[in-house]
């Protein structure tokens, strides 16, 4: 039995916190066989979708949040997104990149996947938004900000940022 | 689908590929609680819950590569499910047990862990 699996007495956790001190907590995972990896990226590099990386030691949160380190539970959001400060940008047009997408469960509101904005071009209808995600544990992707898998279903997305344009 | 045909479906890299995506622990076990081919494995499992604990015992016995995740990870926590969902408290307690002795497993082992802490009144309760 593990106490206090994903805390600061776990070996297979790293030191994290917010920038409050607020610890987070998460998991170093093990690498999955390359196969198995394999077998990821034919289901899912599709569309416009780019393979960037074919890693599982962590997960979207992960990715965003700790620098592709480890894994971190998608409830832990909400609190991180707080402590960093992070502001929610309500017009899509004052989208840029190095934004935070949070996509959540429309019904529940459960954080379903997290990425990074790469690219926001266009305005109106012709307004794209490119993004950088860690599909699960399936490996990161460059796609376009509503294609992404059908096991997310059709969620809403938030975007956030730690952009400060004055002191 | 016969139970032999579910297990080898639940075993398949596809399948771990589309549960693996799940953001975290909870999605994934929506995720795979919600699954056509989990549904059919927990019935099945009801008529013959020895043989997912047979074949759970025969994975944990399994010599893998330790620098990687096992490659049944995935299907052990669709065994350990479909049995908590089924099963007697022993035929859980067994097969739980001996996925804690499995190595370089993740989401079953979380599973196991709480199915063995859980206490056996509560079990076959979700």
């Amino acid at each position: 039995m593990i106490f206090g699996e994903g805390g600061p007495a776990d070996k297979a956790s790293i030191s994290l916190a917010t920038s409050k001190n607020r610890p987070i907590p998460n998991t170093r995972l093990p690498e999955r066989p390359s196969q198995a990896l394999f077998a990821a990226k034919r289901l899912h590099a599709k569309g416009s979708r780019q393979l960037r990386s074919l890693r599982a030691t962590y997960n979207c949160v992960g990715m965003v949040f700790a620098n592709r380190r480890t894994f971190i539970e998608p409830e832990e959001i909400p609190a991180i997104l707080q402590d960093d400060e992070y502001v929610e940008i309500i017009q899509a047009a004052d989208v840029m990149p190095g934004d935070v997408v949070v996509y959540q469960n429309r019904a529940t509101g459960a954080i379903v996947h997290v990425g990074i904005v790469l690219a926001a071009e266009g305005v109106f209808e012709t307004r794209r938004i490119r993004v950088l995600s860690q599909f699960g544990r399936d490996g990161e992707y460059i796609h376009d900000l509503h294609d992404i898998p059908e096991f997310y279903g059709q969620p809403v997305f938030r975007f956030y940022s730690e952009r400060r344009t004055s002191s | 689908m016969t139970l032999p045909e579910v297990m080898d479906a639940v075993e398949q890299d596809d399948f771990s590929a589309e549960m693996n995506l799940a953001a975290g622990t909870a999605a994934f076990r929506q995720a795979l609680a919600t699954h056509p081919l989990f549904r059919r494995l927990v019935e099945l499992t009801k008529e013959n819950p020895g043989e997912i604990v047979a074949r759970i015992e025969n994975i944990s016995h399994r010599g893998i590569d330790i620098r990687y995740e096992n490659p049944f990870d995935v299907a052990l926590s669709a065994y350990l499910m479909a049995l908590s969902e089924s099963a007697s408290p022993e035929a859980v307690s067994t097969a739980a047990n001996a996925v804690l002795g499995t190595p370089q497993c993740w989401w079953a082992s979380g599973i196991a862990h709480e199915l063995a802490l859980q206490p056996v009144g509560h079990r076959n309760s979700r």
